[in-house]
């Protein structure tokens, strides 16, 4: 939706168009293990709770 | 307080376009010529770009001249209709978001010491007064089919009210939601709405709060409310917002 927190909070692992909509998209992608806090907080900072995290 | 610089006074569009968020019926009348001046100006705006061969540099409404949707052209009156909300949309609010964020900085000594001894929170802090002190308290929407929400039975055509300042009070989603927390993680509030209709200018109007509120607490980095009268606030239309926000500071000699 073009809120931008995500991307915004987590630069090290989401990035965005020209439009401000993020670019990864139904997608599944690894977090690093440096990534995995400012991946909850971009999960949890969406206003679409569009983001999950999978755990394995 | 920035709110009276960017305003200019009570005669100023802004004001009496504002007063119709007040829901006061003697406010309808300045409201109208207000929103007929906003309208006056956006048309001189339009005129005078009609026939130029390319669009301005970073002139919104060149680029709106230009646009297309659903293969034709946008009319005279939706590239109006766009400019004029966007005035409404983009100046009361940002004053009112901030009149509130101040008021509380001011009557939280703790707070503001964060901010200062950090700045990195202010981002934070911003957040945090869209979903606390949420200035839109929701909007309407028609609902487009038959459905079952949440337990109740909803009709095509009926229309509902999303009260996003409710959501952002919810303790089922907000840790300590009755609390202002300035450095609140996953604050994901809808002090901007959501959904497609989301607010347009959510970027700008952070960057416009953040900046303000940082280069403030540079200058001046302690104030209290200068009053000790409550202050009042209008609202009940659809937006809130502190009417004065008097504060006082000492200048160091």
């Amino acid at each position: 939706m073009g809120h931008g927190r995500c991307y915004q909070l987590s630069p090290g692992l989401l990035t965005c168009d020209d439009e401000g909509y993020v670019t990864i998209r139904d997608q599944v992608i690894d977090v690093p293990d440096d990534q995995v806090a400012a991946a909850e907080e971009a999960a949890g900072t969406c206003p679409e709770e569009a983001i999950i995290l999978l755990r394995d | 307080m920035a709110a009276r610089t960017v305003s200019g006074g009570e005669q100023s569009w802004i004001e009496q376009a504002s007063r119709r968020f007040s829901g006061d019926p003697a406010g309808l009348e300045p409201m109208a010529r207000a929103l007929d001046g906003i309208r006056q100006y956006w048309i001189t705006v339009l005129d005078q770009r009609r026939g130029e061969p390319a669009p301005r540099d970073g002139d919104l409404a060149s680029h709106l001249m230009r646009a297309r949707f659903s293969g034709r052209p946008l009319t005279d009156a939706e590239i109006l209709d766009m400019l004029t909300v966007l005035v409404l949309a983009g100046l009361d609010t940002t004053r009112g978001q901030l009149g509130y964020l101040f008021r509380h900085l001011a009557m939280h000594p703790d707070d503001r010491a964060a901010l200062i001894a950090d700045p990195q929170l202010i981002p934070s802090a911003v957040e945090e007064s869209l979903r606390f002190y949420t200035i839109i308290f929701g909007d309407g929407r028609k609902v487009t089919r038959d459905v079952e929400f949440h337990g109740a039975r909803l009709k095509k055509g009926d229309m509902v009210y999303g009260l996003v300042s409710g959501a952002n009070r919810d303790p089922r989603a907000y840790e300590r939601a009755g609390e202002f927390i300035l450095d609140r993680k996953h604050n994901h509030h809808f002090g901007f709405a959501g959904g497609p209709h989301r607010c347009l200018g959510a970027h700008l109007a952070r960057r416009e709060m953040q900046i303000g509120v940082e280069e403030w607490l540079r200058l001046i980095p302690d104030f209290r409310v200068a009053t000790d009268e409550e202050l009042a606030e209008r609202g009940g239309g659809s937006m809130m917002t502190l009417t004065k926000l008097p504060l006082a500071w000492d200048v160091a000699r």
